[in-house]
């Protein structure tokens, strides 16, 4: 076998090989004895029919058949033996003919991992948003708690208005008929939900316990049930009773149920979990920022077989997320090709960023320590509750292992970056108050 | 003499046909029951510009056929073994 290669750019390399005269002949005869096994020539019993007349009737087949086989062979062994890595399907752009005592030659286009050598990656000046707390976050959130646990309770009031729920009774007729599910005995309907048809909701406002009332709607033209949309329609109901959502107080007793034994321990609860949540968010922020910075300084092309394989990878993880939701990209309205155009962008950052990580890596000579697994390791199952034993149990999985230490190496590098960075510390931004304050601005330009 | 089409009928390409083509110079044919083996040296000569040493025949009963009630017959049909002379070759496919 005979190869050379040549070198189109930094991240593409041609390979030209010539297979020797006998590798081929060799494949050209298994290639025509797999014929012979199923070739139906009359005058000849299957599989008695002699060499020559397979190479007058099947030649073009047996080259055909013969050509995979010789290419897949040699082209690995070709790529291993030059120490090219490719990161996606070799292209095989030329390829000769396959004759009997005769080499075989082909040429292929691979796409390699770029030798990148990462610089100006020192110094970088970067903006991190500066955190406050809000202490108002705390109330709001304890409002929120506060209203996702409350309850309905009978009311004393005499009618129903927006807001309540109530239970009724009710028969619905089209054209002086009950129509098929058309009615319900004691349905819960919260007033004001529009879980009903419009104008349904509206008119059971008002009414009294025990009450019976026909209420006279119109079905929206775009109903669901087709026979139906469209007609006007009335429903008998009976209101059985009223009640109201019913929030509990903030006070100790609230406090308890959120697992924390007084209000102030909940506070400082929700407190704490609130700094981790935007500490974890303005660091998130200023390794992207971080990301961008080294991107923009260091420009490089980069395999479109790695952006595919990211591309591959975000919509995998794309759909499985949805998928747990119960919905498919499908129903985004998004198809494959639409997926690749908006995400593409991102997968060039990621695939860019994980290229330089890797080079800075390699120049600072940075590495991850066992004892740094062990270590994560044990906050993994820290954090999850799950027996330390069962942790280490799945990283003895070597793909699972080499993911964790890919992490905890480009964790490390920045960190590495950012410490050697300029970080300039910014005011968050908000953008509902700016908005907020051009709005006033303008108000006040008009008054003068 | 009869035109050669009508004595030579086709070349006989078999297991056996190409057996014995691979062993010795002999060509098979499919050729016209009233051709004799004089006729048949001088047809295969003529169309395939070589020169015959021999020529062996047989004759084959058409098969006995039976289509529900119906009884037939299939042709009978002559078969002739050309033994070419040395040095002597026919190519069937014209490659």
């Amino acid at each position: 076998m005979n190869v050379r290669v040549e070198e189109l750019s930094s991240i593409k390399k041609k390979l030209f090989v010539e297979v020797d005269a006998d590798v081929v002949a060799a494949e050209l005869d298994s290639a025509y004895k797999k014929i012979a096994k199923t070739a139906n020539i009359k005058g000849f019993r299957k599989g008695k029919v002699p060499k020559s007349i397979l190479q007058q009737q099947f030649g073009f087949k047996a080259q055909y058949d013969a050509t995979g086989p010789l290419i897949n062979n040699s082209l690995y062994k070709a790529m291993i033996d030059n120490n090219i890595e490719a990161v996606s399907q070799p292209e095989v752009v030329n390829t000769g003919t396959v004759e009997e005592g005769q080499s075989f030659t082909y040429e292929a286009e691979v796409e390699v991992r770029p030798e990148i050598v990462a610089k100006d990656y020192t110094g970088l000046e970067l903006e991190k948003e500066k955190f406050v707390f809000d202490e108002g976050s705390v109330d709001y959130q304890l409002q929120h708690i506060a209203e996702s646990r409350a309850q309905l309770e009978v009311t004393s009031r005499k009618l129903a208005r927006e807001g309540d729920t109530v239970i009724i009774d009710f028969v619905g007729y089209v054209d002086g008929t009950a129509f098929e599910n058309g009615s319900a005995e004691d349905y819960q309907l919260e007033l004001g939900s529009s879980s009903f048809i419009p104008g349904f909701e509206d008119q059971v406002a008002g009414m009294k316990r025990e009450q019976e009332k026909e209420i006279s709607v119109a079905f929206p033209e775009n109903y669901g049930a087709k026979d139906l949309a469209g007609k006007d329609a009335v429903f008998k109901v009976t209101l059985k009773e009223i009640k109201e959502k019913v929030t509990p107080k903030i006070d100790d007793d609230l406090a308890k149920e959120m697992e924390a034994e007084t209000l102030e321990e909940l506070k400082e609860k929700i407190k704490e979990n609130t700094i981790t949540q935007e500490t974890r968010r303005v660091n998130d922020q200023l390794q992207e920022n971080m990301m961008t910075a080294l991107i923009e300084k260091n420009e490089f092309e980069v395999p479109e077989g790695m952006i595919q394989n990211q591309l591959h990878y975000l919509k995998d993880s794309f759909s499985q997320r949805l998928k747990a939701q119960g919905m498919t990209l499908e129903m985004l309205g998004m198809n494959d090709e639409a997926f690749a155009n908006n995400y593409r962008p991102m997968a060039e950052m990621q695939v860019k960023g994980e290229l330089l990580l890797d080079a800075i890596a390699k120049q600072e000579e940075l590495d991850v320590e066992d004892s740094e697994v062990e270590e994560r390791i044990k906050s993994f199952a820290d954090e999850s509750n799950t027996p330390l034993e069962q942790v280490q149990k799945y990283f003895e999985n070597p793909q699972a292992m080499n993911g964790l230490k890919g992490q905890l190496l480009s964790e490390k590098v920045s960190k590495f970056i950012i410490d050697q960075a300029v970080v300039t510390e910014v005011e968050p931004k908000q953008p509902e108050t700016e908005e907020a304050g051009e709005e006033a601005g303008n108000t006040e330009e008009k008054e003068s | 003499m009869k035109p050669l089409h009508e004595i030579i009928r086709k070349p006989l390409i078999t297991e056996k046909a190409n057996m014995l083509k691979d062993a010795g110079q002999i060509v098979a044919f499919e050729v016209a029951l009233s051709a004799n083996k004089i006729e048949i040296k001088q047809a295969v000569e003529k169309a395939f510009d070589v020169k015959v040493k021999s020529v062996n025949t047989a004759l084959y009963r058409g098969k006995v056929k039976r289509v529900g009630y119906n009884l037939g017959q299939r042709n009978n049909w002559k078969k002739a073994y050309v033994t070419l002379a040395e040095g002597h070759n026919i190519d069937f496919y014209g490659v």
